[in-house]
């Protein structure tokens, strides 16, 4: 089942073809997580994270939140703390949630 | 002393192991291959401190750390890929105890990796975003007056319904054109995948993201294919397309039943 190695060499790829790590490459953060954690071979490996799907979610959840760059720029760290257990995020949830019914309240109340 | 695993960043057949031997590893350390009947692995050691099970907990929490890990990931699968015939990458952070486990993995998994491999042999991905533009159906709801506030609440509320239904209307005739798009896009490629398209906070661009994809396209064909993106992009008004390629496989790299 060996593939001999003058085929192999034949059929090389040209070695910049995905381009090399002293060049910067456009592709922003956002693309390549979308890839190496949701693609790619899948197996189980002997180091279970049994938390890696939430793990990812929230991550997603965060990505969806604030642009990375610009956090970081900002000095934001709060992903370090998981801001759907933190109470102050649970804090904030619950008020946009009040916020909302009460939007919806007022305005179909005020076609009565 | 610290425990140690091994990372494996990829499994792949065909391989000229010279050119592989100075790509730099996760933290520096040196890449090696772990090789099992006619496929090889590329592995490097880590240490279980930082990437055992309560290390990547904390870690993947850290998205410094996750975007160091991510792009190095991302670097050795691309410089692998580049010297291998065909190359399937792995999920970030797919770890085993020794090396004598990447083996036994291989080994329960051989015909699925091969059928894998197969399928990707030949071919890398192209991702194909498209855009929204502001002339584009979505932003037709601007078009409805805003409702003042003032006045009878049921002209209120129909000046809403209006605003809401146009919208809704502009959404589904924008995701409608994304699917169209898709498909006709999909006729130059041996496979195309959806992904979720990207938040503006996340892409950085103003306009909306319509569509998010990725194309299997067979080396020779890569020039067609780019043809036809030209193609679609001057037909669909509504929607600014970019291309981004060549990435590794990695939304087809895939095991049946995963």
């Amino acid at each position: 089942m060996t593939e001999p190695m003058t085929q192999t060499t034949a059929r090389l790829r040209d070695p910049d073809r995905y381009g090399l790590m002293d060049r910067p490459r456009p592709e922003g953060l956002a693309d390549i997580l979308e890839r190496v954690l949701d693609k790619g071979i899948i197996i189980a490996g002997d180091i279970r994270i049994e938390l890696l799907e939430i793990e990812l979610l929230t991550i997603r959840i965060r990505l969806l939140v604030v642009s990375v760059d610009k956090a970081m720029e900002m000095g934001i760290d709060w992903w370090k703390h998981d801001p759907m257990l933190s109470t102050q995020a649970d804090q904030l949830t619950r008020e946009n949630e009040e916020l909302r019914r009460r939007i919806e309240e007022l305005e179909g109340g005020d076609g009565d | 002393m610290t425990e140690t695993g091994t990372y494996v960043y990829a499994v792949g057949r065909g391989t000229e192991p010279g050119r592989v031997r100075d790509v730099p590893g996760l933290r520096g350390a040196g890449l090696r291959t772990v090789e099992h009947c006619d496929l090889v692995a590329f592995v490097s050691t880590v240490d279980l401190d930082e990437f055992g099970e309560a290390g990547l907990r904390q870690h993947l929490e850290d998205l410094r750390w996750l975007e160091e890990v991510a792009r190095c990931h991302d670097e050795v699968v691309r410089r692998v890929a580049a010297a291998t015939t065909t190359l399937a990458p792995f999920r970030l952070a797919t770890i085993c105890r020794s090396d004598a486990r990447v083996r036994d993995r291989i080994d329960e998994l051989h015909d699925d990796l091969v059928l894998a491999l197969d399928r990707i042999e030949g071919c890398s991905e192209w991702s194909v975003k498209a855009l929204v533009t502001s002339g584009g159906s979505s932003d037709s709801a601007d078009d409805v007056p805003e409702p003042t506030g003032s006045g009878s609440g049921t002209a209120y509320l129909q000046v809403r319904r209006a605003q809401l239904d146009r919208s809704q209307r502009a959404a589904a005739e924008t995701a409608e054109l994304a699917d169209r798009l898709f498909w006709e896009l999909a006729a130059g490629a041996d496979a195309g995948r959806r992904l979720a398209p990207q938040d503006r906070r996340i892409s950085g661009r103003s306009e909306p993201m319509a569509l998010n994809c990725a194309y299997l396209v067979p080396d020779a064909a890569v020039a067609a294919f780019h043809g036809l993106v030209e193609d679609v992009s001057r037909r669909y008004e509504t929607f600014r397309v970019e291309v981004d390629g060549p990435w590794p496989p990695y939304s087809f790299a895939t095991l049946e039943g995963t």
